[in-house]
């Protein structure tokens, strides 16, 4: 089966086809990494690059796979959940995300078994040149030949509600693989698993794009990171005839997560692989260092609800894990303490206030700032307020640099205090009684938790900070004049502070 | 394709495969190595506790089976006169090992580490193994005999 490249062969991704993006407008300076670090370059361009970093992975997954099952039941003894859940976690929110966006997905080892199935290749591209040879194995899509099914996401699951609530529900049941090292191999065995089977049926990286449940919030953090793979200069694209960016070529594959990389504007959905980086024929994409939350737009509701079930999820986290109510924690731990009527609750209230609760109180908020901005004196310019979807997607990105921070701030304390776990098992993965390095003896000691609170308030203030800042952006843009702004702004910047000295009063109140 | 392509599609293709098979292998044949090592000759008895359960038990109880395993109690049986290492760990609970009649004290089992005790060659016999650390409910009957053949 052969097929030439047309529009429609790479679905919208998520959230696109909900409203039209405003124009795009480039915001601070940038600096092109790849031009500054040419070995970087060198490196990135090699085929066999992305294999050199998943490979690695690999290697630990299947560790701690193994641990997982062979290994201690004893949670922190055992490295499947001491690595992924104290270390792998810390590090991806606490510093990748915010400062690599999506570097993590260029490393994960999720796909590799799927898309080494789709692709029937490791390291080279299977490109075809589609005016002299069309007839070949596997389906030809753009200039690349893949194998399997290939078939098109359904364009209704564009979107990521399936991630909100796949993440939503692992959550739900967050107290069990926390601390049972098997129930996170299901966890991450069904990822493996998916993320094969849908490899083999449906086209390049729509497991990724649509159904990871950890894609969902590194493609809403990431618009806040400092780091994003754009064109130099989108005018070589303009004029650009190949397109192989997105279409493959010999050099290397078409964009696996179907973007057009040419007009990327946001990292939401940039997996940092490196293909566009390798196929560009004109040597036009790169990886530019930027400011801080500088992609500010939301494209949907799902990405809207992605904001606040981040938020709802971290406090509810501090609440659970590092505040001094136990019976909450005896509700989250259904598989120790079976009371199921206070494991319902405790869903219930999850779910409600990640879906219904907060969302609605926003939803309160930026109505009753729409209704303030329209008192505007007469003879003022009389405009109508912008439509409500529009306010209130503008109104959520705040929810992006806050609920990054909030979730950087409830992570800290856990590696101060479980970090030592990190040594311990460095030395002992499996809990069998070995000492590789000499550290499997080393007591618990908590690092200097008694600093938690001053290194909490700061990150807190912080993500105040740039709410606030990104949210009379926000308003500034869409309301024009500053007093309409400041005042359509106003209720959902009282939500935001009240959210911050909630967080505040949970940690040092 | 050319040769330098195929070459490193091929060195992945092994590294890959090699990975898969060799973790494993990797893994269980250094703790038979060790554990052999550790040993020097006694003969390995591994105990582990539960307190949920209230056993010493023999059933290797791992990430993946302890929460639906019920092991039940069991004599322990070990070959007489010859050396014998005890490697004890717990499951859930912090517990302590000791056998009276062998004036073997206390000591520490805690969830997730292994504690090891040597024992010299005994003569045929019964002896009783008990826990000295309040365990649970079930602490009362954390027993286990010990028969020496």
């Amino acid at each position: 089966m052969n097929e030439t490249i047309t529009k429609s062969d790479f679905p919208p991704t998520p959230s696109v086809a909900c409203i039209p993006p405003p124009a795009t407008v480039v915001k601070g300076s940038r600096v092109d990494l790849l031009r500054l670090f040419r070995p970087v370059e060198w490196l990135v361009r090699r085929r066999w690059f992305q294999f050199a970093v998943v490979f690695p992975n690999l290697v630990l997954f299947s560790l701690f796979l193994m641990a997982g099952v062979f290994g201690t039941p004893v949670g922190n003894r055992n490295v499947i959940i001491v690595f992924v859940w104290i270390l792998w976690w810390f590090l991806l929110i606490s510093l990748l995300v915010p400062f690599a966006s999506r570097v993590w997905c260029m490393a994960c080892p999720f796909p590799f078994f799927g898309e080494w199935i789709q692709r029937r290749a490791l390291v080279r591209a299977r490109s075809f040149d589609p005016r002299a040879k069309k007839d070949g194995p596997g389906v030809a899509i753009g200039r690349n030949r893949y194998f399997g099914k290939n078939l098109r996401w359904p364009k209704s699951l564009t979107n990521i509600w399936i991630q909100n609530i796949g993440f939503l529900a692992l959550c739900t049941f967050s107290a069990l693989f926390l601390t049972r090292p098997i129930v996170t191999v299901a966890v991450l065995g069904s990822l493996f698993l998916i993320a094969t089977v849908l490899h083999m049926i449906y086209r390049q990286r729509a497991f990724c794009s649509y159904v990871c449940p950890v894609s969902g919030f590194l493609s809403l953090f990431s618009m806040a990171s400092t780091l994003e793979v754009r064109p130099r200069d989108t005018g070589v694209c303009a004029t650009c005839k190949e397109k192989a960016c997105l279409a493959g070529s010999e050099k290397g594959w078409g964009c696996p997560w179907l973007l057009y990389p040419s007009k990327l504007e946001r990292n939401n959905y940039c997996g940092l692989c490196m293909e566009c980086v390798k196929t560009c024929t004109h040597d036009n994409m790169t990886v530019k260092l930027r400011p801080f939350c500088s992609d500010t737009t939301l494209k949907g509701y799902d990405e809207a609800w992605k904001a606040f079930i981040m938020l709802a999820l971290a406090g509810a986290y501090s609440i659970l894990y590092q505040g001094p109510w136990g019976s909450f924690k005896d509700w989250a731990n259904i598989a120790e303490k079976g009371n199921w009527p206070g494991f319902l609750a405790y869903a219930g209230a999850l779910w409600s206030l990640s879906l219904l609760l907060i969302p609605g109180i926003y939803a309160l908020a930026v109505q009753l700032g729409r209704a303030l901005a329209r008192h505007r004196p007469a003879g003022s310019d009389q405009t109508p307020a912008p439509a409500f979807k529009e306010v209130f997607l503008a109104f959520v990105y705040p929810l992006v640099p806050l609920g990054l921070l909030a979730w950087v701030t409830f992570s800290l304390p856990l590696l101060l205090v479980n970090g030592s776990y990190i040594l311990m098992v460095l030395s002992d993965p499996f809990g069998w009684g070995w000492n590789l390095f000499g550290t499997a003896k080393i007591p618990w000691t908590p690092l200097v938790p008694q600093w938690g609170p001053y290194l909490q308030v700061p990150l807190l203030l912080t993500g105040l900070y740039y709410a606030l800042k990104t949210g009379r952006a926000q308003a500034q843009r869409l309301f024009g004049d500053r007093s309409s702004a400041l005042k359509a702004f106003a209720p959902v910047a009282a939500v935001l502070t009240s959210c911050v000295v909630f967080f505040l009063w949970l940690y040092v109140g | 394709m050319n040769k330098r392509e195929r070459i490193l599609e091929r060195a992945a293709v092994l590294l890959t495969l090699a990975t898969l098979i060799g973790v494993p292998v990797t893994v269980f044949s250094y703790q038979r190595h060790r554990v052999a090592r550790e040993a020097a000759g006694a003969q390995v008895i591994e105990l582990y506790a539960t307190g949920q359960a209230g056993v010493w038990t023999q059933e290797s109880l791992r990430a993946w089976d302890s929460f639906f395993r019920h092991p039940e109690k069991r004599a322990i049986r070990i070959k007489a006169g010859v050396p014998v290492l005890f490697r004890l760990t717990s499951v859930d609970v912090h517990h302590s090992f000791s056998i009276p009649q062998l004036r073997v004290p206390p000591q520490d089992v805690t969830p997730g580490r292994w504690t090891e005790i040597r024992l010299e060659p005994q003569e045929p016999g019964s002896y009783t193994v008990l826990c000295y650390t309040v365990c649970g409910a079930k602490h009362a009957f954390m027993d286990a005999e010990l028969q020496f053949f």
